[in-house]
């Protein structure tokens, strides 16, 4: 009876099937506790661990001198766009990549080189956002007044969407970035 | 009173499907994210 | 004592004795739970019809501001009344304990009404178009954080009023020894429900002020950090008393008694110690967590709780099955459980409530927790595939089984249509089953969840999300209409039942503490 008040002395022992199934049961924690590290250790994929705290003001300032440098351009020296935001190929070289989130756009879009390894730097100029790189399906948060620095490299060439996955007010559903990868 | 033995054979059966399904879960979940692009 | 001795009725069922006070203000706390059910359920529905692409019911704005009152209303408003009849009913009538301070039980109930009608004011006037998460700096109208935290405060008075009852009720002798395993988990579910809501007064009181312009801004990870310490805690009570729940409702059905008290209580305090450390695992790919921080949360201090749940998932299919051994069906290893009473709303609700958490909601749950797999799941529809089958499929339909129970026995209301009800338990729960598997499936090929177009329409690119994607987007609309019918069945069920002017007569019979020292 779950209900009625226990014998007094119901500190008992356990049963043969008690104790098996416990014994199961530290198993299992035991393997999935031991999965965390190796994972870390062994594993191919892990999330990112550096960010920073940053200001908005100041992190638009970096992004702007990031497309600025690194800015597709035509034959007149203006930077080519595709719906408006401006298309970045960061030069030879280039490790620190940006991307800036607000309401209700990514950008730049970023066009990288398949199997080169970038630090994919992201942060918002207002609100929480999502990053959610499609069709991969890996996904980060993206937190104003913070950095958070992504080691990416491309493995597969083509173009692929970044969609915002973090309720960020009426026009989310229309919040969607490019990221295209060339050989 | 617990010290007696009961058959509880069905729970046990129960149990351990629970247990398969479970592992089949984790590891499937596992395996695909082997290839990707994001190294921590 | 004596001069409470008059206020008792004995339940004809059980013996019990029931504080009339007692009665009162669990009807007030059901009838208000089932109520923002019914309103969280009105609104799950347009949802599911908006998400199925086929129909894609609502406009934008409203998608949101019902997602935001579907939220507060089921994982707020519905579970934590509901628990509060419930934290009473273990303190009182479980132990033929009497209320100490109706009134105080009253003024508890109003501010968590208030709460209740602020909140729901602002969302229903776009005050507060913000999802149940609000994160900052995302703003909503003053009133609602307000409303919030009057919700809380009662809840926590609440509470403090269950220890209180339990205390005055030793001392006054109506009950000594341990207390009853049923009333020993809701004990684990307060203890667990006192530092979850000052986790949350902590969050939300900051935020209301900031939202009426005393503090200039808020860290929009550290609001993170508070609220999932409030929200995800949270689900820790509803877990804690779903568990106690199915040991209970094992009892009233097929008169199981816990295996081993000592196995069971060492379970419920696991959740205790090791649960409430999981809050973390929301912010797993968020900026600001170190990697050792991680590791350190998502393994071991996650599985303690882990292994309480798997213990509870042997101990309480085994008292059933001895129960049902004893009655004579031993033929076999599934003779018990064939010939259990599955007519009964309360054996259904519980054994499917139990089966659904257990392969739905407890394994996902373990594996999208983990650091990596996160990566994959965090803010797809995955998500809310995973929480759907545990706070839905499992405590929603626990609670669903036990108002059956709770209705006749706590309630003097005879239930309309037991058949009607079993049909409840498994139309609800398939439902259920069918909408999250939408849900995973199209999480898994990437469909975020709290998106009111994935084809995007109006964006500057559209993504081609597959037919797969889009079919069990459907899948989810079918599962989410077939549990709304279960839903609205279970509300005309309880209402009917409890508005029934006529109850049935309160058996009044004197009643003193047993074991008082005089």
């Amino acid at each position: 009876m779950s209900l009625a008040t226990p014998d007094k002395n119901w500190w008992q022992p356990l049963d043969k099937d008690e104790k098996m199934w416990l014994k199961v049961c530290l198993l299992v924690a035991l393997g999935l506790f031991l999965m965390m590290p190796l994972f870390h250790l062994y594993g191919k994929q892990n999330p990112p661990t550096r960010s920073y705290r940053v200001e908005p003001a100041q992190y638009k300032e970096l992004v702007d001198k990031f497309i600025e440098e690194n800015a597709v351009r035509d034959e007149d020296g203006d930077i080519v766009d595709m719906e408006g935001i401006p298309v970045v190929e960061p030069k030879e070289g280039v490790k620190d990549i940006y991307l800036l989130s607000q309401k209700w756009m990514f950008t730049p879009i970023l066009k990288l080189k398949k199997g080169v390894e970038y630090q994919l730097h992201m942060s918002s100029l207002d609100l929480n956002h999502g990053f959610s790189l499609q069709p991969k399906n890996i996904n980060f948060q993206i937190v104003p007044g913070y950095d958070q620095v992504l080691k990416i490299t491309p493995r597969d060439s083509g173009e692929f969407y970044i969609i915002c996955n973090e309720y960020c007010e009426i026009g989310h559903h229309t919040m969607i970035g490019k990221l295209i990868v060339t050989e | 009173m617990s010290a007696e033995e009961h058959d509880v054979s069905g729970t046990k059966v129960l149990c351990f499907v629970w247990l398969a399904w479970f592992f089949f879960l984790y590891a499937t979940n596992w395996m695909a994210l082997s290839e990707n692009w994001f190294i921590g | 004592m004596s001069n409470h001795a008059n206020e008792f009725r004995t339940c004809p069922a059980t013996g019990l004795k029931v504080h009339m006070p007692a009665e009162r203000l669990m009807y007030v706390y059901a009838v208000t739970a089932v109520v923002c059910l019914l309103l969280g359920g009105v609104m799950a529905i347009l949802l599911a019809l908006t998400r199925w692409p086929a129909i894609h019911l609502l406009p934008a704005d409203l998608f949101y501001r019902f997602l935001t009152a579907h939220g507060v209303n089921m994982l707020i408003f519905w579970v934590v009344l509901f628990e509060m009849a419930g934290v009473m009913f273990a303190s009182t009538v479980v132990l033929s304990n009497r209320l100490p301070a109706p009134k105080f039980g009253w003024l508890n109930f109003i501010l968590m009404f208030t709460g209740v009608i602020m909140v729901n004011y602002t969302i229903f006037t776009g005050g507060a178009d913000v999802l149940f998460t609000s994160y900052v700096p995302m703003k909503a109208e003053p009133n609602y954080y307000l409303g919030i935290i009057l919700f809380a405060v009662g809840a926590i008075l609440n509470c403090v009023h269950f220890l209180i009852t339990l205390v005055i009720g030793r001392k006054e002798g109506y009950f000594q020894g341990s207390l009853p395993l049923f009333s020993y988990g809701i004990f684990i579910a307060v203890v667990i429900a006192l530092f979850t809501l000052l986790a949350g007064a902590a969050t939300y009181i900051p935020v209301w002020l900031w939202s009426l312009g005393v503090i200039p801004s808020i860290d929009a990870e550290l609001y993170r950090l508070g609220f999932w310490g409030f929200g995800h805690s949270a689900q820790q009570i509803n877990l804690a008393a779903m568990v106690s729940i199915w040991y209970l409702l094992g009892t009233l059905t097929v008169g199981s008694k816990p295996t081993n008290e000592k196995f069971s209580r060492l379970a419920f305090l696991l959740y205790l110690f090791g649960i409430n450390l999981g809050s973390v695992h929301h912010l797993l790919v968020d900026p600001g967590l170190s990697n050792s921080f991680r590791v350190f949360n998502t393994s071991y201090l996650m599985y303690a709780a882990t292994v309480g749940s798997m213990m509870h998932a042997f101990s309480i299919p085994s008292s059933i099955e001895i129960a049902q051994r004893a009655k004579g069906f031993t033929k076999g290893t599934f003779d018990w459980l064939v010939n259990a009473p599955w007519k009964e709303p309360g054996f259904s609700g519980m054994f499917l409530s139990l089966i659904i958490f257990g392969f739905g909601g407890g394994t996902t749950g373990v594996t999208q927790g983990t650091e990596q797999i996160n990566m994959m799941i965090h803010n797809t529809l995955r998500m809310p595939g995973h929480f759907h089958v545990t706070v839905v499929g499992g405590t929603t339909l626990a609670f669903m089984a036990l108002t059956y129970y709770f209705l006749p026995l706590v309630l003097r209301k005879n239930v309309i249509g037991m058949k009607l009800a079993t049909a409840q338990i498994w139309i609800f729960g398939i439902g259920i089953c069918i909408m999250s598997t939408g849900m995973s499936f199209a999480g898994i090929l990437g469909v975020p969840r709290r998106h009111w177009d994935v084809t995007f329409a109006d964006a500057i690119f559209q993504v081609p999300f597959s037919a797969t994607a889009t079919t069990m987007l459907g899948v989810l609309g079918i599962g989410g209409v077939m549990a709304f019918v279960g839903l609205l069945m279970f509300c005309l069920i309880a209402a009917i039942s409890a508005l029934n002017p006529k109850s049935m007569p309160a058996k009044m019979e004197s009643h003193t503490p047993q074991y008082a020292k005089n």
